[in-house]
C-alpha cells in the first residue's frame, strides 16, 4: 500500500528554457509533501513529470525502484493518482459518475463495474463527504465541491502516491483547511501525498516536509522549519518574514513585502 | 526514445483494427455488388445506339443495343410504352399510335415548348420522371435519352422493365432518319415508321429545293440565348441541306458553345435565327434588335432575323423537319412544303 | 469534513432514483422506439403513389420469408418493385444516415468537449463531399462501389485532422476557434468542389446532379446506397460504442484522461477516425444533410446525461427516428415535388443551433 517516489536528477528544456534543472526529490509514504515556489519556478511541470504525464529530457523517476517509462501506464494510473490544476468540465455529469471514472486504471477494456468498484466509489465519498451530493449535476456544485468531486476522482482508484497541483487554488478558506486537513490525514494513513502549492503559509502548518524550487532547482528541502528560513523566503519570494510559535507547538509565518528603507528590515525581523 | 514499429502498432492497435475493418468490409461490398448497380453518372454515353436495324419485319423476340451498351430485349410488340425525354416524346408520338404512349417526360404538357401537347391532353399518360408513377403505368418499354441520370433508368431494370437508352443529340438529320427507324423497331411499328421516313426526307427535299439556283450560300447564325451551334451540330447539317453556310461553324466554333457580342458583330451575319416561346416572338426580336451588336449585324439592318416559336426551332426528333421546312421558307420565300 | 473513514462497508446494487433532471433510458426508449417503427412504417407505405398497408406487408412477407409461407400472397410487379426497390431502402438509408450523423456528433462534441461540435458545422461534412466529388469528376467510381465511400471518409478524416490540430490549443478548444476553423476549412473545401464542378470535366447535367446531391437528399436511394453505407455505418457506431468509457474520461480534460492510464493521442486518432467514417458514409450516399448530429445527441444528452455508454445508442436511435420523420416531411410537404432534406433538416436544427449557441455565449458571459 506504501510507494516511494523517486525523481534522479530531472530535467526539462522547452523552447530552449531550462525549466527543471537536474532535480532530485524523494517522496516516501506517510509524508504530506509540499512542492513550493514562486511562479515560473517550475513545480507544475515538476508534479507533470513525476506523475509521467510529461515527457523528461534527462533523469529518471522511479516508483519503488521501477522506472515510469518501464511500466505499462494502466500500471502507474493504478498506483499514481495526478489531479491538474484545471478541473472544468461543462458536461452535467453526476458527481457519483466522475468519481466512478477514477475507477478506470483498475476496470478491465469492456467489464462491468464490480463489487470491488463500488465500494471503492462509496468509500471516495465518504472521505470527502460527497455522500449527500451524489446524484448531484457537477454543473450545480461550487467551486469547493467541485474540487472535493475531482479529490474523490482520485481517491476512487486507491493509489499509493496522489499528486496535486494547486488544490487550493481556487478554494475559500474553510475549504483550504478541510482539504489540507484530508490531505494530512491521507498521508498519515499511509499514502505518499504531494501537493504543489504556492500558499506557503498554510504549507508551513500542514506538510511534512517541504521541496523549495526556485528557477527550475531545489533550494531546499526538508522539515517546514528547516527550509522556511527568513533569509531563504526573502530571496526566493522576495518577501519579509515573521515567524511566529503557535500554541500547538508549530510555527505560523506573517509575510510582508519589503519597504524602500533599509531600516526597516531590522525591524519587522523577529527572530 | 525511439518508438520501434511494433510499439507504434501497440500503440494504435484500435486504430489498426478500424483500418483492418474498413478495408475487408470495403472487400467484401466490392466482391458482392456489381457496380451496374450504382452507375454514377461519370460520363455521357457516347455511344448512338445499334441504328443498323433491319427494317424487314424481324419476329420476337427483338434485341437492340442501347447509346450506354447495354443490349436491351424485348419479348414482345410493345403494347405500353414510356418515353422520358421530351425528344423521345416526339419520336413515340410520332410512330406510336397515342394510346400506347402511357408515359412522357414533363416538357409534353408544357405548351409552350412542347409539339404533343395536344395529344398528351387528350391521352394523359403519366409523367414519367417519377419511377413510382412509372411502375404504376406498367409499361413493357421505356425510352430514356442518354443524357439522363441513372438512377432511375437502374431503378427500373432491375424491376425488369426493357429500358432503351436513346440517343437524342443528333449532328445529322440522316441520323434523326436512323432512330426513327430503330424507334419502329423497338416498338413493333415498322411500317409506320417507314411511313414517317419518307415524310420526313420528302419534307426535307423541298424545303431544299426552294433555294434558287446558282445563288451563293446565305451566311447564316443560330442563336439560343447566348449560345450557337457550331459544326458537328444539327443547325450545321441542316444549313448544308438548305445550301446556306453556318457562320459559327465557318469561323472555328465546335458543338453547342457560347457566343460573345464581340463574335457576332465579327463575323456579320446575314441571317440570324434564333427561337422563343409561344406568343413571344416579337418581344424576342425586339430584345435582339436591342443589342446594339446584333443591330449592327447585316441581318438586323436588312431585316433578316428571324424568330421561330421553340416548338418548332428546337425539336431533335421528326419534328426537325417542321424546322427545315420554316426556316427554307424564311430563307427563300415560297409556298408552305 | 470528516478525515480518516471506516473500513469499506458492502454496498448492495440497490435501484437509486436518477440524478436529477434525468429520463430514465427505459423511458426513453419506450417513446423513441415506437416512434422510429412507426416512422419506418409511414416511411413505406407513403410516398408519391397510393399504397395500402396490407400491400407493403404482402410484399415485405414475401421477400423476408421462404417461399413456402407465402404461397396464398400475390403482389403484383409494381407493388413489389415499388415497395422493395423503392420505399424500403430509402428507409433504411434514411435510419443509418441518421444513426451515424447523430452518433457521429456525440463523438465531435466529446472530443473538442464542446457541445458546437457537428459534421457539417466543422468542416468534415464539406470534407467528405470533396472527396466525393473528386471520385465522380475523375470517374473513379465507376471502377467499383466502394470508391465513393472511401473517398469520402478519407477526406473527412483530413478534413477533421485539419480542423483539430488548427483549433485545438492545449487540449481544449475553444468556440470561437473551433467555428472559425471549421467555417474556413469548410469554405475551402467547397470552394475546391466548386470549382472542380465548374472547369467542365463533366457535362451539365453530371453537374446538375452533383450540386443537387450535395444539398443532401435521399431521393432514389435503392438497394446500392444500402450497401455503399450501412456496413460502414455499422462499424463505425461499433467501434464507437467500445470507445464509451475513454470518451467520458476525455470529457474531464485531456491530463486528467492520461493520468488515468489513457494514451490520450491514440484515442484521438481513433476517435477521429471513428467520426470520418461514419461522416463520410453518411454524405457518400445523402449529400451533405446537416444539423442531425447537432440537434439529436444534445436532445439526448439533456435528457439522459452525458455519459457515453448510454449516450451513443441513445443517440443513433434517436438520429434514425429523426431522419426518417424529416425525410417523411420533406417526401410529403409538396408532392409530388420533394423538399430537399437538408432545408428540412436545417429549418428544425438552425434555430436550436442558435438557442444552443446564446445559452452558452450568456453563460461563458457570466
Amino acid at each position: 500500500m506504501s510507494a516511494v517516489l523517486n525523481g534522479r536528477d530531472l530535467t526539462v528544456v522547452r523552447h530552449g528554457c531550462r525549466i527543471l534543472d537536474e532535480v532530485t526529490v524523494t517522496l516516501t509514504p506517510g509524508v504530506l509533501t509540499a512542492i513550493i515556489g514562486p511562479n515560473g519556478s517550475g513545480k507544475s511541470t515538476l508534479l507533470r513529470v513525476l506523475a509521467g504525464v510529461w515527457p523528461l529530457t534527462n533523469g529518471v523517476v522511479t516508483l519503488d525502484g521501477e522506472s515510469l517509462l518501464q511500466m505499462p501506464r494502466r500500471e502507474v494510473a493504478r498506483r499514481l493518482s495526478f489531479l491538474p490544476q484545471e478541473t472544468r468540465c461543462d458536461f452535467a455529469f453526476t458527481v457519483e459518475e466522475i468519481v466512478a471514472m477514477g475507477r478506470h486504471p483498475h476496470r478491465g477494456r469492456f467489464a462491468a463495474e464490480n463489487v470491488h468498484d463500488r465500494e471503492a466509489v462509496h468509500q471516495a465519498l465518504t472521505t470527502c463527504d460527497l455522500l449527500h451530493l451524489r446524484k448531484r449535476n457537477i454543473t450545480r456544485l461550487s467551486g469547493g465541491e467541485r474540487q472535493r468531486v475531482a479529490l474523490g476522482r482520485c481517491l476512487a482508484a486507491q493509489p499509493d502516491v496522489l499528486l496535486l497541483d494547486e488544490p487550493t487554488a481556487h478554494l475559500d478558506l474553510e475549504h483550504t483547511l478541510s482539504l489540507l486537513k484530508l490531505c494530512r490525514a491521507l498521508a498519515i494513513r499511509g499514502t505518499t501525498v504531494v501537493l504543489a502549492t504556492h500558499d506557503v503559509g498554510n504549507v508551513a502548518r500542514f506538510a511534512t516536509q517541504v521541496v523549495l524550487l526556485h528557477g527550475g532547482r531545489v533550494v531546499a528541502s526538508g522539515l517546514p522549519a528547516s527550509v522556511l528560513t527568513p533569509a531563504r523566503l526573502r530571496t526566493v519570494f522576495l518577501v519579509d518574514t515573521q515567524i511566529v510559535s503557535t500554541p500547538d507547538g508549530n510555527s505560523a509565518l506573517i509575510f510582508d513585502v519589503p519597504s524602500a528603507a533599509p531600516g526597516a528590515l531590522a525591524q519587522g525581523a523577529h527572530r | 526514445m525511439r518508438v520501434t514499429i511494433p510499439q507504434r502498432l501497440a500503440r494504435d492497435s484500435s486504430l489498426a483494427a478500424l483500418v483492418v475493418a474498413i478495408v475487408c468490409v470495403s472487400v467484401v461490398v466490392h466482391r458482392v455488388t456489381p457496380v451496374a448497380m450504382l452507375r454514377t453518372p461519370e460520363r455521357p454515353f457516347t455511344g448512338s445506339g445499334d441504328s443498323r436495324v433491319r427494317t424487314v419485319l424481324v419476329s420476337y423476340p427483338r434485341q437492340a443495343v442501347g447509346a450506354d451498351d447495354e443490349r436491351v430485349t424485348i419479348g414482345d410488340k410493345p403494347k405500353r410504352v414510356v418515353s422520358q425525354g421530351w425528344a423521345a416524346d416526339e419520336f413515340l408520338y410520332t410512330v406510336v399510335p397515342p394510346e400506347r404512349v402511357v408515359g412522357v417526360s414533363e416538357s409534353a404538357y408544357q405548351d409552350r415548348i412542347s409539339n404533343v401537347y395536344e395529344l398528351a391532353r387528350r391521352y394523359g399518360p403519366v409523367v414519367a420522371n417519377d419511377p413510382e408513377r412509372v411502375l404504376r403505368a406498367d409499361p413493357d418499354l421505356v425510352l430514356t435519352p442518354v443524357d439522363a441520370r441513372s438512377d432511375v433508368p437502374g431503378l427500373l431494370r432491375a424491376a425488369g422493365i426493357p429500358l432503351y437508352r436513346i440517343y437524342t443529340t443528333f449532328q445529322t438529320l440522316r441520323s434523326i432518319e436512323e432512330h426513327i427507324r430503330l424507334v419502329g423497331y423497338l416498338t413493333g411499328e415498322d411500317a409506320r415508321a417507314q411511313v414517317e421516313i419518307v415524310r420526313f426526307r420528302s419534307t426535307v427535299a423541298r424545303a431544299a429545293a426552294r433555294k434558287p439556283a446558282g445563288t451563293r450560300a446565305p451566311r447564316v447564325l443560330g442563336l439560343g440565348g447566348t449560345y450557337s451551334y457550331g459544326s458537328q451540330t444539327l443547325m450545321t447539317d441542316i444549313l448544308r441541306v438548305l445550301g446556306a453556310e453556318n457562320v459559327a461553324a465557318t469561323n472555328g466554333m465546335v458543338g453547342y458553345d457560347r457566343v460573345t457580342d464581340e463574335h457576332i458583330v465579327r463575323w456579320n451575319p446575314e441571317w440570324i435565327v434564333a427561337g422563343a416561346d409561344r406568343g413571344q416572338v416579337s418581344a424576342v426580336r425586339e430584345r435582339l434588335l436591342a443589342n446594339p451588336a446584333i443591330a449592327a449585324t447585316e441581318a438586323a439592318q436588312r431585316g433578316q432575323i428571324v424568330v421561330l416559336e421553340n416548338n418548332v426551332f428546337l425539336p431533335l426528333s421528326p419534328f426537325t423537319a417542321a424546322f427545315v421546312d420554316a426556316l427554307s421558307l424564311a430563307l427563300y420565300g415560297g409556298e408552305r412544303a | 469534513m470528516t478525515g480518516v473513514s471506516a473500513p469499506s462497508l458492502a454496498v448492495p446494487r440497490t435501484r437509486e432514483p436518477a440524478a436529477q433532471g434525468r429520463l430514465a433510458p427505459a423511458v426513453f426508449y419506450a417513446v423513441v422506439t415506437p416512434l422510429l417503427l412507426a416512422g419506418a412504417i409511414a416511411g413505406v407505405v407513403v410516398g408519391s403513389t397510393q399504397l395500402d398497408w396490407s400491400v407493403v406487408v404482402d410484399v415485405l412477407a414475401v421477400k423476408t420469408l421462404p417461399a413456402s409461407w407465402t404461397v396464398g400472397i400475390s403482389v403484383t410487379r409494381a407493388d413489389e418493385a415499388i415497395v422493395w426497390l423503392i420505399r424500403f431502402p430509402r428507409v433504411l438509408v434514411a435510419a443509418c444516415v441518421g444513426a451515424a450523423l447523430a452518433t457521429a456528433g456525440a463523438m465531435m462534441q466529446s472530443l473538442f468537449r464542446n457541445p458546437l461540435g457537428e459534421p457539417t458545422l466543422i468542416g468534415v461534412g464539406p470534407g467528405a463531399v470533396f472527396g466525393a466529388v473528386v471520385v465522380f469528376v475523375s470517374g473513379w467510381s465507376s471502377t467499383s462501389l466502394v470508391a465513393l465511400p472511401l473517398a469520402a471518409i478519407a477526406s473527412a478524416f483530413l478534413a477533421l485532422l485539419f480542423v483539430y490540430g488548427i483549433a485545438t490549443r492545449g487540449g481544449t478548444t475553444p468556440v470561437s476557434t473551433l467555428l472559425l476553423a471549421g467555417i474556413a476549412v469548410g469554405s475551402f473545401l467547397t470552394a475546391l468542389s466548386s470549382l472542380l464542378l465548374s472547369i467542365n470535366i463533366v457535362t451539365w447535367q453530371v453537374t446538375q446532379e452533383i450540386v443537387f446531391w450535395m444539398m443532401g437528399g435521399l431521393d432514389s436511394r435503392t438497394w446500392a446506397h444500402v450497401w455503399l453505407s450501412a456496413p460502414f455505418i455499422a462499424i463505425g457506431l461499433v467501434v464507437a460504442l467500445l470507445q464509451s468509457r475513454v470518451l467520458d474520461l476525455l470529457l474531464l480534460g485531456e491530463e486528467h484522461a492520461a493520468a488515468m492510464g489513457v494514451d490520450v493521442e491514440a484515442s484521438k486518432r481513433v476517435l477521429v477516425a471513428t467520426s470520418a467514417l461514419l461522416t463520410g458514409a453518411s454524405v457518400a450516399v445523402a449529400g451533405l444533410v446537416g444539423f442531425v448530429g447537432l440537434v439529436v445527441p444534445h436532445a439526448v444528452r439533456l435528457m439522459l446525461g452525458p455519459v457515453h455508454r448510454i449516450l451513443l445508442p441513445a443517440s443513433a436511435v434517436g438520429g434514425a427516428a429523426f431522419l426518417i420523420l424529416c425525410d417523411l416531411a420533406a417526401r410529403t410537404a409538396r408532392p409530388p415535388a420533394e423538399v430537399r432534406l437538408g432545408v428540412v433538416t436545417a429549418l428544425c436544427g438552425a434555430p436550436f443551433f442558435l438557442w444552443l449557441l446564446v445559452r452558452q455565449l450568456r453563460e461563458a458571459h457570466e
